[in-house]
């Protein structure tokens, strides 16, 4: 039961936060696409991801709201945030001057700030690959 | 059996050794050569002393003949003065009149020794006081929208403007703001458009009393210009690199507002006037330097104000990883402010 709402509300934050980022990114478009195409990293792609960024979110999203498909998402989600966070990683420790494209009030953060908020998302993802692992491991029914 | 950990750990690995190919094909300034050759010997500037800021965002607002003055980003009415041999250091305040509203993140604090100006040139507003007393009031109303202001004399500025034009194109001009009528005199052909007019233009300028010349240094191209303060160009000199085209490129939104929508080329970074000669302060590094001198040095090149001829390059060692955001030159020595530092180094200056 316990693990059962745990995972109910990891997933709950991951489709809040996905889908919150994503809109935001659709809504804010134009910008969002200049703004990537500013760090060094992704400017050739920048045309790309900013389509494609979005539309990872919201399936993501997609994946952790229907239950059959939960791990998948929890396991996207973990890979999700932590490709964001080795992003951060690397150019704030090899880069200057990085522009941040992250969407909403998530770009008004701090490098530090965002680097923390990332982590705690992606320990909140690898919580919740744990417990679902336990979950199907104890034999017990995932959704009843 | 389903392994999360063992995921977790892969993923790990994979979004590193991702990010550092990414990482690696990245274009990185001064990756390439640049083309160009910088001469030899170069003189490099030996440290003497520094002093601690204690706060990050300063920056220089002025200086006198014994004293430097400087303003705050984040502060804007805070003015920290200090002799030139880094002592007497004094935290002074402005006051502003009572019930004023101006945006004080844009505002600031500019020292022409007696006066002191507070400046913002989005309101616009524009307040003077005496540097004894500090008592800032407001001051040519008359003034125009700006987006930079240097003080010529008591009387008149010279500010880098947006103009529009009838098409609705805009771009950076030098306007001469006085406190006689007409006010504004725009000096219109002055900073030249490449490619949209106000990031391909962008740039910084100082003014010499010795002399009364002003410079107008481009950021993403090899130009300078120099004028007169009736914004009479003088000459258009030419800095090392071969960058004669801002490599910017400018998306313009909806809202109006333009953005960069890639990585630019930041080839020039401030100059300043000092004894004839206009200081350079250069992003590039040439073919006949290599990496490890850009990491431990600033590199400023030195050209005559009069022809803008080329005549040396200086190196200045820098004290911890910070770079050197604004420099002036008094005599033969050089103060940097550099993040919480602010650093003097001697220069010999070749004869």
């Amino acid at each position: 039961m316990l693990r059962k709402s745990v995972l109910e509300i990891i997933s709950f934050l991951f489709i809040l936060l996905f889908v919150y980022t994503a809109v935001s990114k659709f809504l804010d478009h134009e910008n969002f696409r200049a703004v990537i195409g500013q760090s060094p990293l992704l400017t050739r792609f920048a045309p790309v991801l900013a389509i494609a960024v979005p539309l990872a979110e919201i399936a993501i999203a997609i994946l952790l709201a229907v239950p059959r498909y939960r791990r998948a998402g929890l396991y996207a989600s973990f890979a999700m945030m932590m490709l964001f966070t080795t992003y951060i990683i690397v150019l704030v420790t090899l880069s200057e001057k990085i522009p941040c494209s992250c969407g909403g009030v998530i770009s008004r953060m701090t490098w530090q700030q965002h680097l923390y908020f990332n982590i705690f998302f992606v320990l909140l993802a690898l919580l919740g690959m744990w417990v679902h692992s336990r979950q199907t491991a104890s034999g017990q029914p995932i959704h009843a | 059996m389903q392994k999360p950990f063992q995921f977790a750990a892969i993923c790990i690995m994979a979004c590193f050794t991702f990010v550092l190919i990414l990482y690696a094909f990245a274009d990185k300034p001064n990756d390439h050569k640049n083309g160009f050759m910088r001469k030899q010997p170069v003189v490099t500037a030996v440290w003497k002393r520094s002093l601690d800021l204690q706060y990050p965002a300063y920056y220089i607002a002025g200086y006198a003949d014994q004293h430097i003055y400087l303003g705050n980003y984040s502060a804007s009415q805070h003015l920290l003065t200090v002799n030139l041999n880094l002592k007497d250091t004094q935290q002074l305040t402005l006051t502003m009149p009572a019930g004023e509203r101006y945006a004080w993140k844009l505002a600031r604090v500019m020292v022409d020794s007696p006066a002191v100006y507070m400046t913002e040139g989005s309101t616009p507003a524009l307040y003077r006081g005496k540097l004894d007393d500090l008592n800032m009031n407001r001051f040519l109303p008359q003034s125009c929208f700006f987006n930079m202001l240097q003080s010529i004399s008591f009387t008149s500025f010279i500010s880098r403007s947006i103009h529009i034009d009838s098409l609705g194109n805009k771009q950076n001009i030098l306007v001469k703001i006085t406190t006689d009528s007409p006010y504004v005199k725009l000096g219109k052909d002055i900073i030249t458009k490449q490619v949209d007019g106000v990031f391909c233009t962008d740039g910084t300028l100082d003014y010499d009393r010795q002399t009364g010349q002003l410079v107008y240094l481009y950021h993403y191209r090899n130009e300078f210009v120099t004028l007169d303060t009736n914004l009479q160009v003088i000459n258009t000199g030419h800095t090392l690199d071969t960058n004669t085209i801002a490599k910017i490129q400018v998306a313009d939104m909806s809202t109006g507002t333009s953005k960069f929508s890639a990585p630019p080329t930041y080839v020039n970074s401030r100059a300043r006037i000092a004894d004839n000669r206009i200081y350079v302060l250069s992003s590039l590094l040439a073919d006949n330097e290599d990496g490890k001198t850009g990491q431990q040095h600033e590199i400023i090149d030195v050209f005559s104000l009069d022809k803008g001829e080329y005549l040396h390059t200086l190196y200045i060692p820098l004290k911890g990883g910070a770079r050197i955001t604004d420099f002036i030159i008094k005599g033969d020595e050089l103060f940097a402010l550099q993040d919480r530092t602010l650093n003097v180094y001697s220069i010999h200056l070749l004869q």
